[in-house]
């Protein structure tokens, strides 16, 4: 049985007198490619922040590791972002007056547990990786937006994070881009990377082995297909017979 | 009309911080500016005023008898309007054990001439009926004796029982012996006590009488006289016989100069002051503008695709800004009546007169005037580029930058990514560094002349003295045992040092001047050319300017009716009598005057200066026939408690402008990075290292500032307090190292700098990661 990395339970928040999470309780497992799709405004980003620590519920739990992070101080949870979890957004939110290299290498000065010496073997080699060595000493004004993106999510990765959150990383790409974006996150979950991904886009999801549907704050519907290993006409069929009974 | 009102609503809800921020920055300048105007002009006609309604004239001279008959000579005079006595007493006193340096002098107060009475607050009492015993003091003796209401003041007439004790009633305006630049002070009494006052001087044998009747003459010259003050005045000594009888004379300009000297420094330094809130002011402003535009520009843009004119746009923001200054410059003024007052009153106790303040009508439209011509020229200026962006452009724009190469590294990784900050958006910081260099060469400047001043005064009775010295006897007969004193100065502390100084008065050129005759004339503040032989003399800037005077030229010398040549061999300093003095040897003055009398001070540089009080009492107590004193004058404290004021007061109000300089600066970055900070969140950076490092870019810059505005002060700081202080007589200014001058702006302004920027990024720990990056993506 498989040991759930993230729980949530009886999960509920609310901005002002809007209720966006009705009471979600939901295990998010390690090594799972995990993606969260909906419509827009079903609340699966905020399910994502809340997930990640980086809001907070206004009712609910959520255990990371069994550690109970709705009580967690700040201090507790800046700890938790520096070592434990990555984070890449729709926007790159790269910092602007740091070249890509940097901004990748910043994640690791950050982490506690990354000495500098590591910090800059680690960025090599996701630079590398993420194939961009071309472009790791402009700054993010400089380069497309898929070395960007890129960019982020080599700066996700490297303090090596138990799980890596992404926000629609590739509502702002184009195709190709997308999926380069969407290989790297693939690869990396090919390596054993907790990954939550949250999308509304059909090809970013068949890259996940668990599929959850979020309608109106609350989890409707649960999807496993087996492991991405490229274009597979049986999980799309599969993920688009599924996405019918949500009348997507 | 609707549209308009729609966007300027908007812009003051959006901006309401920076309009908060600037609207403080204009009021405080505001405040002080006008203040200072309205205190300096009121004070100068308000003096005026009194000497006038006091009875001053052109001229007054203080005589030591005869004042009839020469009243009478002098009213003879074609060019004098009139002339008048006024009958007193001179007298040395003790207050609370302490011995007054000079004679007061003792008047009748009848009601004939107006005196203003007031209360120990400085504020205006009625006139009250002087009763027997009783004595009403300038309030600038507050300082000096520690005296109030209830003390009781002894009057020295004679050696024998000759002492005279009035208990203090109350305060009242003196019209010149007020200010605490002059240590005589004049003490209005009730006619009883002076005519036994007057019994007690006749009634004493000449040998053992102390106290003298005389009177303070007022000559007024007729409007027509087509003489100068000096030709008046020589007219005057040449035709009558007032010279035989003159303890000292000032002319009507030298009277309000020394009334005025103290108010005019204050006002000087707030003025200048206020003109370096002026520069900070605008730098702040102009950050604010241009970082509000850069943030705005998206939505400008929109306005213009939608059709609404560049101009329409610029107008909100000169509305919103323009319409704050005003606000900001109205408010001011209307606080800088209360702030007049307010300075008015504290300066009451130096300056021993109660200034009615008013607000001068012309002169502050004027200079309202001015500044709004200042700050819509300065806007104007500042909203340039809002009708040249383009909509297009805007919408197109990459932020581009220029890649930096400073490092990252763990251990200091704060401290790098603040660095990082400031070199890639240098322009942002440029402003806080102009505003803490300008603050810096000023609180420096301040800081400089408050080390000078020294805690005591030491740098005013440096200033004001011949030479240096801790103590003074005076001997005025044979029987003054001086072994004796100086044996007991010994015992206080050992006598390192000791020469002789008389102060007598003598004309350069037919003008009146006091000589210091020095028996060694190496005690000279020598400034420039060489110390006089029997041959020269010595001469002030005063003098040299007063004369058109130069090393090497051949001056007119006289006294008691002797006159010779001399060469000025140099320029020395001694701001006594606003630098009107000359410097001579004693074998000089022999050419000249008598140099057997007792006209000799000793002066005694001791060992522990720290006692000079201590000996100065014990000798004052135990012997007669001599005058003692230090290197001091009484009115010294209250001179230094008003200028410690004032730079308190200046670095008070430096440090609000810092606070609200930098809740500006913090507020528009804070909202411009706020997508960045949440990255940075994101990635693990605590709050409290985000703050640090974000206190650490303001640290760093106005550390930048303060360095270059503290070695621009020790170039100019010098020159410009120098500059200010020859007005006073002071020819020479210098400043060394000083925690006041360079330690406390090094660490004062950064800290300043860097607390309040850490205390304003508190903001960050309440806004959630999620809250920013949605602010950011909208």
């Amino acid at each position: 049985m498989k040991k759930a990395i993230l729980h949530g339970t009886g999960m509920i928040k609310r901005f002002e007198e809007t209720e966006v999470l009705h009471g979600i309780d939901i295990d998010i497992y390690a090594g799972d490619f995990t993606v969260i799709m909906g419509s827009s405004g079903s609340g699966k980003s905020t399910l994502l922040y809340a997930l990640s620590g980086m809001d907070r519920l206004s009712e609910g739990s959520i255990f990371y590791r069994e550690r109970e992070i709705t009580k967690a101080s700040e201090k507790e949870l800046e700890s938790l972002r520096a070592g434990e979890f990555g984070f890449v957004f729709q926007r790159t939110h790269l910092v602007s007056n740091l070249t890509l290299e940097e901004n990748i290498r910043m994640a690791g000065l950050i982490c506690a547990s990354m000495s500098e010496q590591e910090t800059r073997e680690r960025t090599a080699g996701l630079i590398d990786r993420m194939g961009l060595s071309g472009a790791a000493k402009r700054l993010p004004s400089q380069v497309s937006g898929g070395e960007a993106q890129r960019a982020a999510v080599a700066r996700a990765l490297m303090g090596r994070p138990a799980v890596l959150f992404a926000d629609e990383p590739t509502g702002a790409l184009n195709k190709a881009n997308t999926v380069e974006v969407l290989n790297l996150l693939t690869a990396a979950y090919g390596e054993g990377q907790t990954v939550l991904l949250v999308t509304h886009d059909r090809e970013a999801a068949l890259r996940g082995n668990r599929i959850l549907y979020l309608e109106d704050g609350m989890v409707t519907g649960e999807l496993l297909l087996t492991p991405y290993q490229g274009k597979d006409e049986v999980r799309e069929n599969q993920l688009s017979h599924w996405l019918e009974g949500f009348r997507w | 009309m609707e549209m308009r009102k729609i966007l300027l609503l908007a812009a003051v809800k959006r901006q309401k911080g920076s309009i908060i921020g600037i609207f403080l920055l204009v009021w405080i300048l505001s405040a002080c500016i006008f203040s200072s105007l309205t205190l300096y002009i009121s004070g100068n006609d308000y003096v005026k005023g009194e000497m006038e309604r006091l009875g001053f004239g052109e001229l007054t001279i203080w005589v030591n008898g005869e004042e009839s008959s020469l009243t009478e000579q002098i009213q003879a005079l074609p060019d004098v309007e009139k002339a008048y006595a006024q009958p007193l007493v001179f007298s040395g006193y003790e207050i609370n054990g302490g011995y007054s340096d000079n004679e007061g002098q003792l008047l009748v107060y009848d009601g004939t001439v107006d005196y203003r009475f007031l209360n120990a607050d400085g504020i205006r009492t009625a006139a009250p009926k002087i009763t027997e015993g009783t004595v009403y003091i300038s309030p600038a003796m507050q300082a000096s004796f520690d005296v109030t209401v209830g003390d009781t003041i002894r009057f020295e007439l004679s050696r024998k029982d000759g002492t005279y004790s009035l208990t203090v009633a109350g305060y009242f305006a003196d019209g010149f012996m007020g200010s605490s630049m002059i240590d005589m002070k004049s003490f209005l009494i009730n006619a009883s006590d002076y005519e036994n006052m007057l019994d007690i001087l006749r009634n004493t044998k000449e040998t053992d009488v102390l106290g003298k009747c005389g009177a303070m003459v007022h000559v007024f010259q007729r409007e027509d006289s087509a003489l100068t003050a000096v030709e008046f005045y020589r007219e005057i000594q040449e035709n009558t016989d007032i010279s035989l009888h003159t303890e000292f004379s000032y002319r009507r300009e030298s009277i309000l100069s020394y009334m005025l000297l103290l108010q005019n420094i204050l006002c000087g330094f707030l003025i200048a002051f206020s003109v370096v809130l002026t520069a900070v002011c605008l730098i702040v402003t102009s950050h604010s503008l241009s970082s509000l535009i850069e943030q705005d520009k998206k939505d400008m843009a929109a306005l213009k695709t939608i059709g609404l004119p560049g101009k329409q746009i610029r107008d909100t923001y000169l509305t919103a800004y323009g319409g704050v200054m005003l606000a900001g410059l109205i408010a001011g003024l209307f606080c800088s009546g209360m702030t007049a007052r307010m300075l008015a009153q504290g300066l009451v106790s130096s300056t021993g007169m109660l200034v009615v303040v008013r607000l001068p009508i012309v002169p502050v439209l004027l200079l309202l005037g001015l500044f709004l011509l200042l700050f819509a020229a300065f806007l104007m200026l500042r909203t340039r580029r809002i009708l040249k962006t383009a909509p297009v452009q805007v919408f197109q724009e990459n932020p581009g930058g220029k890649i930096v190469s400073s490092k990252l590294r763990k251990a200091f990784l704060e401290w790098d990514i603040a660095m990082r900050e400031i070199q890639s958006r240098r322009r942002n910081y440029m402003a806080l560094c102009l505003a803490s260099f300008v603050l810096a060469v000023f609180l420096s400047v301040v800081g400089r002349m408050g080390s000078w001043l020294g805690p005591n005064g030491e740098g005013l009775m440096n200033a004001f003295s011949v030479a240096d010295h801790d103590l003074g006897v005076q001997p005025f007969n044979r029987d003054v045992p001086m072994d004796e004193i100086e044996r007991v100065i010994n015992w206080y502390s050992p006598i390192r040092e000791t020469y002789e100084l008389a102060m007598e008065s003598v004309t350069v050129n037919g003008q009146e001047y006091e000589a210091n005759v020095l028996n060694d004339t190496e005690w000279f503040h020598l400034m420039e050319g060489e110390l006089p032989d029997g041959e020269g003399i010595l001469i002030t800037e005063t003098v040299a300017n007063g004369l058109e005077l130069g090393i090497g030229d051949t001056v007119l010398v006289a006294a008691n009716g002797r006159a010779q040549e001399y060469a000025v061999s140099g320029i020395y300093q001694c701001a006594n009598g606003m630098g009107s003095n000359i410097g001579m040897s004693m074998e000089g003055y022999s050419r000249i005057g008598d140099i057997t009398g007792f006209i000799w001070c000793y002066h005694y540089v001791l060992e522990d200066g720290t006692v000079r009080d201590y000996a100065m009492n014990y000798l004052q107590e135990h012997y007669r026939g001599i005058d003692v004193h230090t290197n001091s004058w009484s009115g010294l404290n209250g001179i230094v408690a008003m200028m410690h004021g004032l730079i308190g007061v200046i670095y008070v109000v430096a440090a609000v402008f810092i606070l609200v300089s930098v809740a500006l600066s913090t507020g528009k970055l804070l909202a411009y990075e706020a997508g960045t900070m949440a990255v940075y969140k994101s990635m693990g950076l605590s709050t409290k290292k985000l703050r640090r490092s974000f206190a650490f870019r303001f640290l760093i810059v106005s550390v930048a500032g303060t360095v270059v505005g503290l070695l621009a002060a020790a170039f100019v700081a010098d020159g410009a307090v120098g500059m200010i202080f020859k007005n006073f007589g002071i020819g020479q200014f210098h400043s060394g190292f000083s925690i006041l001058g360079i330690i406390l702006p090094l660490l004062g302004l950064p800290a300043m700098f860097f607390f309040f920027a850490w205390a304003f990024s508190a903001k960050l720990k309440q806004v959630s990661i999620i809250n920013l990056i949605h602010e950011n993506d909208v």
